[in-house]
């Protein structure tokens, strides 16, 4: 049996690495019979090297700041938008009888949970903002209603 | 030259990081393509798991506890890497632990990249009559050259046991290759 030295306790040196290579590959060649493609050992590093890179590449695009800033900035739109114009879009109380009665249809619509497009689009906006933003958005619409209230009822 | 400590901290810091991973493929990969090669058996089947070998080590390097050496617990993840590839063949081919052995050998010969002689032909039939572990723990002191310290780490068997096991296998493999070689010199 050829003497390999199959340790890196503390130092790690290529140089030796290419001898112990050597070695490694003629004893399973001679003692088992085993053989590789040519040129094998470069080839399949840079396949190694190159998914290793699509794999952080991948990560990156996922994650990109760009992207994030986009999503930051949508969301805030939407915050104050619907901020702005949640008290015009209050039915009045002439509109009250016909929304009543869409209800009553949606109920009798085989018990159909029907969702609102407007609906849709807060749920969609909350993927993108965190729990803390729903909070401070949700203290901060209570307090605006409240202070509206009181005002309107003075 | 570097010291294992530095060499690590290359691996986590982002600026050393691709340099770091091209010098652990340059030490790592010859090494690891043969002691997954002789689990697996064949070429093909070792290239596929030296590649995810190596990109499980990129994605675990972040949680690697050093809680043992860089150099065992990269040859943990070969060996794991080869056992997954091994467990998942055997499903797919409903295969028996009687038929590890024949399947084995089917393997070996139908490989495009063995090319063995009489003596070495029989020397795989030997391994691939062993007990599945009696031949691993073979195969990874003689050939790949392991310590036992090491491989208690990376199979999570107990230094004695693997010991035993390993000189019972020597004696088993020099009895029969003994005989091979008194039968070729008659035959001659």
């Amino acid at each position: 049996m050829k003497k390999l030295n199959n340790h890196m306790d503390s130092k790690f040196n290529t140089d030796d690495q290419i001898s112990f290579d050597r070695k490694m590959h003629e004893m399973h060649s001679e003692e088992l019979g085993l053989h590789t493609p040519k040129d094998y050992f470069s080839k399949s590093k840079t396949d190694i090297l190159e998914k290793v890179s699509n794999k952080r590449g991948v990560r990156f695009n996922i994650f990109s700041r760009e992207r994030i800033v986009w999503s930051a900035a949508a969301t805030i739109a939407i915050i104050l938008a619907l901020t702005v114009f949640k008290p015009n879009s209050l039915p009045s109380l002439d509109e009250i009888p016909a929304i009543v009665s869409d209800s009553i249809d949606n109920l009798n619509n085989n018990g159909l949970a029907q969702v609102e497009p407007a609906e849709n689009d807060i749920l969609i906006t909350s993927l993108f903002v965190s729990d803390n933003e729903i909070d401070e958005f949700v203290d901060n619409y209570v307090i605006e209603e409240l202070v509206y209230e009181e005002v309107l009822s003075n | 030259m570097t010291n294992e400590g530095e060499f690590i901290k290359n691996l986590l810091n982002n600026k050393e990081k691709d340099k770091a991973f091209k010098k652990l493929l340059d030490l790592y990969q010859e090494r690891l393509y043969w002691h997954i090669r002789k689990l697996v058996i064949t070429h093909e089947n070792a290239d596929d798991v030296l590649q995810n070998t190596f990109l499980r080590v990129y994605k675990s390097l972040p949680n690697f506890k050093q809680n043992s050496t860089l150099h065992t617990w990269i040859y943990r993840i070969a060996y794991n890497e080869s056992l997954r590839f091994l467990e998942e063949n055997k499903k797919k081919n409903h295969l028996s632990i009687d038929d590890v052995g024949h399947k084995y050998l089917n393997n070996l010969e139908g490989d495009s990249f063995f090319e063995g002689d009489e003596i070495q032909l029989k020397l795989q039939r030997i391994l691939s009559q062993l007990p599945e572990k009696e031949r691993i723990i073979f195969q990874m002191k003689y050939f790949d050259d392991l310590k036992f310290r090491e491989m208690e780490d990376i199979l999570g068997i107990k230094e004695g046991t693997l010991k035993s096991s390993y000189y019972n296998t020597v004696k088993h493999i020099e009895k029969n290759m003994l005989a091979v070689e008194l039968l070729t010199k008659s035959k001659v």
